[in-house]
This record gives structure tokens, sequence and C-alpha cells, in this order.
């Protein structure tokens, strides 16, 4: 949970679990939905995000916290000391270690960051679903996608008449 | 009681495993065609086979690159060679016939690439689906890279010849087609002095010419003139020079493999952009 610094205005977010989190406005402005919601007026003293548990919220603020500019208002720049392209690179393994999660957890990070409209956290979990598509069977591919075969047995049978290379 | 607690602890697996059924189809379509797009158009096609849901999200991508060399992996190869290309070659005008004919129209089509090997068939088959999509719907950027069945060091003048002779009877036949092209990239034909100039004048939105092994006859000269080109690319061929008359858009200009003396290209109406062009001796 952030903690409050002098002269950064903070939010609170709260989690339809009951959850609240004081955030710094910059790092929940990441998301383009809470950016709308500041710039219109709309956020009260605490915004409801609705659909979003308290842990997959909270690891989408650790997410936020790491990726917001470090050139803030304050002056105080990282990257006045750390080359831009160190600093691309720690971020990238960051990253890499951020999304070593189960598949359960991706899924609500994507919809979370579609949700919230956070575009670098939607680019690296959907990049994450991808690798699995490419190269599998199909079997294996519903299996990691957790997708649900939902045709009837003769509406299957069309289906790969019509697709039989796709089951190769 | 250990058991007890694998059974539970197998219930409970069971239990989670339940909740985790179907969550990628729970996801909103714009979120699923992003993930979507970022794979091979093949690989999304196969995907969307999976289920009801996702079988309504091909004719939305916006994006569409269908690559005879992405089939390959797919389809068993039968043993003589001719016959894997018909084979490879036929799924891919399969392929873009079913994307194209199911499209919503109200979702443009961002880029359509598509590398297909010059069969006069499924060229037809391919060009008339293409050409039914650019008039019925928004296509930016309409790409075409053609293969021969020979490889560029396996052809003979006879294989080059032949080969443009193709080239020039499909664009004759598919003249509105090619009119909507914005790329385009061939390879191994020697054309007639004419053709290469009817190519330009036929392809009017044609941005985008790359032209590797090809040539109008040894110690040609290309002349180039368009209205919309922005990006020539030459590989090898046996041009003695590139005449550069009109072309206001023009930025990148690239020729790699040029084989003789003198400055591969003239300047007849010099506009204002940036030559690119690097010389690698044969």
């Amino acid at each position: 949970m952030a903690t409050r610094e002098a002269g950064k205005k903070m939010i609170m977010l709260k989690s339809p679990d009951g959850m609240e989190f004081e955030v710094e406005e910059a790092v929940a402005m990441e998301s383009q939905t809470i950016r709308k919601m500041i710039e219109d007026d709309c956020a009260d003293t605490a915004i409801l995000i609705p659909n979003i548990n308290s842990k997959i919220l909270s690891r989408v603020i650790e997410y936020c916290n790491k990726h917001v500019p470090t050139t803030g208002a304050t002056g105080a720049a990282a990257s006045d000391t750390v080359a831009p392209a160190a600093l691309a690179e720690d971020l990238k393994i960051w990253d890499a270690e951020f999304i070593k999660v189960n598949r359960a957890t991706r899924f609500n990070l994507i919809q979370a960051a579609s949700y919230l409209n956070i575009k670098g956290l939607l680019d690296l979990t959907s990049q994450t679903t991808i690798d699995t598509i490419s190269d599998n069977s199909l079997e294996e591919i519903r299996s990691f996608l957790s997708t649900k075969n939902d045709y009837l047995p003769e509406e299957e049978q069309t289906i790969r008449r019509e697709n039989q290379w796709a089951f190769q | 009681m250990e058991n007890n607690n694998k059974a539970k602890a197998r219930c409970h697996e069971a239990a989670s495993d339940e909740a985790e059924v179907d969550r990628l189809s729970k996801l909103p379509d714009h979120v699923l065609l992003n993930i979507l797009e970022r794979v091979r158009t093949i690989d999304a096609l196969r995907t969307c086979i999976l289920s009801k849901r996702m079988l309504k999200l091909p004719p939305m991508l916006s994006l569409l690159d269908i690559d005879i060399g992405s089939l390959a992996r797919y389809i068993k190869p039968k043993v003589d060679t001719t016959n894997r290309i018909f084979q490879y070659n036929t799924a891919v005008a399969a392929i873009i016939e079913k994307v194209l004919s199911a499209r919503n129209p109200e979702i443009p089509i961002r880029k359509l690439r598509v590398r297909f090997c010059l069969r006069p068939d499924e060229c037809l088959s391919i060009s008339q689906v293409v050409a039914l999509a650019m008039a019925t719907q928004k296509l930016d950027v309409a790409e075409f890279v053609v293969l021969t069945e020979t490889i560029c060091l396996k052809c003979t003048e006879d294989h080059l010849l032949c080969y443009a002779k193709r080239f020039n009877s499909w664009l004759g036949d598919c003249p509105a087609m090619f009119a909507g092209l914005t790329r385009l990239w061939l390879r191994n034909m020697r054309f007639g002095e004419l053709d290469i100039p009817n190519i330009l004048s036929a392809c009017k939105r044609l941005e985008s010419l790359r032209l590797s092994y090809c040539d109008a006859g040894v110690q040609s000269v290309l002349q180039v003139e368009h209205a919309q080109l922005v990006e020539l690319h030459i590989d090898y061929g046996e041009f003695e020079a590139v005449q550069l008359s009109c072309l206001p858009k023009l930025q990148r200009v690239k020729y790699v493999g040029w084989s003789h003396q003198e400055d591969p290209l003239i300047f007849v109406c010099p506009a204002a952009f940036k030559a690119n062009t690097r010389k690698r001796w044969c």
C-alpha cells in the first residue's frame, strides 16, 4: 500500500471486497479510465473499481507504481542518473518476473487492464497469452486458454471438415 | 487423515479448474481481438475454431496476414514439390476467401498481406475476393508478395520470361484489384520493355514496389513514374539504370546487387526525396 508523501496528491481506490488502497494520483492515472474520471471531476474521495478483487487490484497498483514516469512535478528524475536504455532493460526484467503468475491470475489481469485501460499491462498480459497459441496443437491451445468446446457433435464435425488444415 | 486431506486438495483443485473454464471467452471482443492480432493470422484462425464464441471473431480481425509459409507447418506435405506448392497455394486461396467473404463491413481492414505463389488459378481466385473486399469496405493497406514455383537460383531465362508473362496476363484479368493494391513484391520475372511502366500505371494506389531478380532484359533501363509511390526496392536483376521521372511522393530507393559500373540512378525530374542506395558489386 502506498504511503503518503509530502506534496503528492493521493487518491483512494476501493475494491468490491471492501479493501481500500491509497495511491498517488500520478500512479492511478496510469489507468486511462481513472485518469478520465479524475479529469472529469467524477472522482470523489474514493473510487470504487468494480469487478476487480483486492488481490488483482493490488497487483495492478504494483504494476502502475513501477511504470509511472519517474520525472514528476517534484523534479527529481531518476532518469537523470540512470541511462534510459538501462531503465528500459530493468523494466523488462521486472515485467518478466511480474507476469510469472498462474492462468487464472493472468486472465484476471487481462480483464483488469482492459477495464482500467492500461495499455502497457494489456500488452504484457496479452503477449504472454499468445506465446502459447503459436505452434501448439488445437487441444493444447484449448487446455491452455481454458476454452470450453461448446459445439454440438454434428457442428464439430462440420467445423473439422471445413477447417481440415487446422486440425493436422 | 492424510488421505482425507489429499481428497480435499483434489476437490479444491477440481473446483478451481472448473472456475477457470472458458475464462478466455469471457473477455470482451476488443481484448480477444487485441490478443489474436498479435499472432500469425493462421494461428488466430485456428484458435477461433475452438468455440462458437471465438468463431465470431475472424470477421472482425483488422490485421490479416495470410502467408503460404505459415501453412507449411499445419498441412502435411505430399512428397512431390509441385504438388506441395499447389496444395499450400490452394489452401491460401481458400482461407482468404473464407476470411474475406464473411467480413463485418463496418470494421475496416487496416492491413491485408497475402504471400502466395504465382499460379493462374489461385491468383485469379485470390484477386477476385480481394477486389470484392476493396469494393465493399475500407482497406488501408493491401499487400501482395508473389513467389514463384522455381526459386531464383534455379530460374533459367525461360522461367523468368514465363513468370513475367503469367503476371502480365493476371494483371490484365484483374485491373480493379491491382488498382487498389498499395504494396507489391515480385520476383523472378523478365519483363518486356513496357511491362513495368504498365504495372505502375495499373497499380494506381501503389506506395511500395519491390522487385527481386526482375528486369526488362539484360542492360535494360527501368523507367519509374508514379504519383503515389513512396518506396522502391530492387534486388539484383539486370537493369543498367533506373530512371526516376515524376515521383512526387518518393522517399526511399534501395538497389541491392547492382552489377554495372555507372551509377544506377538517373534523376530525370529531381524531387525532394532522400535516396538511399547501397552498391554491392557482384
